[in-house]
């Protein structure tokens, strides 16, 4: 018996480390195997579109209370004016506080808030922003798209894609690709890049 | 194991019988659910490492047919069962044959690498569950989805495989052997 | 038959009177601030005239456009802005404290600094006294 176990355990270690190996080897600039495919998809689309309307994904309880929060309002308000007021919990908590306390130079523009509506948003940010608990998020970095999680969601994705797409030109613009980010739902099926069509995986 | 008089013989008790279709039902919801609802594909995983870890633990210390040193030949064992098969003369067992030991154990393995991939993956890109922001990389988000996804794949490959020997044996010893699995009973047949 | 259409006038009458005593409120509190005689098209000239900002090329007409009353464009969001003309959009300057939390803001964007209250009041003569 024991034979055999080791057998079949060292062939399975060994299949999953080939696995892993393949794996690492994928370009990460201007990855070109990783391909966008055009209407083709529907179909996808269909199959598992009735599986969506039964339940929510990708919604964190977090995510989906704070709309009922009485402060919600004023954030949306005021971080959605310029652009799509992001969901708090994509950036620590001290990342958040940082932001507030620097709202003059707000990534080169001046997002100046009064003293009272800028302590309402902080607090609200401080109840939904991501903790830092088991050092997942530190104060560094400010940006929602240089926090490691989303450059991983995201580093398949060549420039000609993104930053030299004039259609989405930087990744601070969800919803330029994200059909369905207004209601917070990030889910890749739901990605339609402007002038490539679907993201397949 | 209790024998009665028309020659019944319980050969599956009721651990391995519920593991074996509660693993079934979850493989099926995990399978159906991957990356469109993240809760229900979540918790089957959940649910089936747990069942995995009770298997595990049952084929040390279970009912005899449910123990590894039951089921699992030496590699001469099986290669002779398997060449037997070939001819149509394979024996009958009342557990687990030597190829469906086989099977059982890469069934095993390959969930196991499937689930914990998966929790891996979670913590990894999702930064949830129990693994959450232990990995952040970039590079690690890859190998755990294509591990994962690798290996989804080839438990479901081994589900096929499963099937087949299952109804491939059934058919050569006349028996039932998915209805076995389900109330325990197998006939005891003269040899 | 004459009655409606009297009762139309007044209603129009008294909504571009809304909106006028708004800006005039405004006009009338930087007056108090010291600045006099409002001028259009010195504040069309503020509006349309680039600055060197932190390395960067800056007017009002960045986002806003040179047209007030055409939509206008984030510079670095993309995101659309409504026309800025009360002509073309007249919910405009309605809010006190909101024209000036746009004037702290991108008057510091784009000049450097806090506008006068004679800009203010120049900028706010010309985008709402726009015809379309």
């Amino acid at each position: 018996m024991k034979k055999t176990l080791l057998i079949l355990i060292g062939l399975m270690l060994g299949l999953t480390t080939s696995i892993a190996l393949l794996a690492g080897h994928d370009d990460r600039e201007g990855d070109e195997h990783h391909e966008y495919h055009e209407s083709d998809h529907d179909d996808d689309d269909d199959r598992k579109g009735w599986l969506r309307r039964f339940a929510g994904s990708n919604i964190t309880a977090q995510n989906r209370d704070r709309k009922q929060d009485p402060a919600f309002g004023t954030y949306a308000d005021e971080c959605g004016d310029c652009h799509m007021a992001y969901p708090p919990d994509m950036l620590s908590k001290e990342s958040w506080s940082v932001l507030m306390t620097n709202l003059e130079d707000h990534f080169g523009d001046n997002a100046e808030l009064d003293a009272e509506t800028a302590g309402k948003i902080g607090r609200f940010l401080d109840r939904y922003g991501a903790n830092t608990m088991n050092g997942v998020q530190s104060s560094k970095p400010a940006r929602i798209s240089d926090t490691r999680w989303f450059r991983a969601q995201h580093h398949e994705i060549p420039a000609r894609m993104v930053k030299n797409n004039p259609g989405v030109k930087s990744f601070s613009r969800c919803e330029a690709c994200h059909t369905r980010a207004a209601e917070g739902r990030f889910n890749e099926h739901d990605v339609r890049i402007p002038g490539f069509g679907y993201w397949d995986d | 194991m209790t024998t009665n008089e028309s020659g019944k013989i319980r050969v599956w008790d009721p651990v391995v019988r519920t593991f074996h279709w509660t693993l079934v039902l979850s493989f099926l919801v995990a399978w159906v659910t991957e990356d469109e609802l993240m809760t229900p594909h979540v918790w089957a995983g959940y649910l089936i490492t747990v069942l995995l870890l009770i298997r595990i633990v049952w084929g040390f210390i279970g009912t005899p047919h449910a123990r590894f040193r039951d089921f699992v030949y030496s590699p001469a064992v099986i290669r002779g069962y398997i060449s037997k098969m070939f001819s149509r003369s394979e024996p009958r067992y009342l557990g687990h044959n030597p190829a469906g030991g086989v099977m059982v154990t890469l069934l095993i393995l390959s969930l196991l690498i499937t689930v914990i991939s998966g929790i891996a993956l979670y913590g990894n890109t999702d930064l949830a569950g129990p693994m959450a922001g232990i990995f952040q990389g970039e590079y690690s988000a890859d190998i755990f989805e294509e591990v994962h996804e690798f290996f989804a794949n080839f438990t479901l490959f081994l589900v096929i495989l499963h099937i087949g020997g299952v109804t491939w044996s059934s058919v050569a010893h006349r028996e039932n052997l998915a209805k076995s699995m389900l109330t325990g009973i197998k006939e005891v047949k003269e040899s | 038959m004459i009655i409606p259409f009297l009762i139309g006038i007044l209603l129009m009458t008294s909504l571009s009177i809304a909106s006028a005593s708004d800006i005039d409120s405004m006009l009338a509190s930087y007056r108090d601030e010291g600045a006099t005689g409002f001028s259009a098209e010195r504040g069309k000239l503020l509006w349309t005239s680039t600055r060197l900002i932190d390395g960067e090329e800056r007017a009002c007409s960045s986002c806003h456009t040179a047209d007030p009353v055409a939509r206008g464009r984030h510079v670095k969001t993309g995101k659309t802005i409504e026309p800025i003309a009360v002509s073309a959009n007249p919910e405009r300057f309605t809010d006190v404290s909101k024209t000036e939390k746009w004037f702290r803001r991108n008057c510091k964007w784009t000049l450097g600094r806090e506008c006068t209250p004679q800009e203010k009041g120049d900028l706010l003569t010309w985008l709402g006294g726009q015809q379309e």
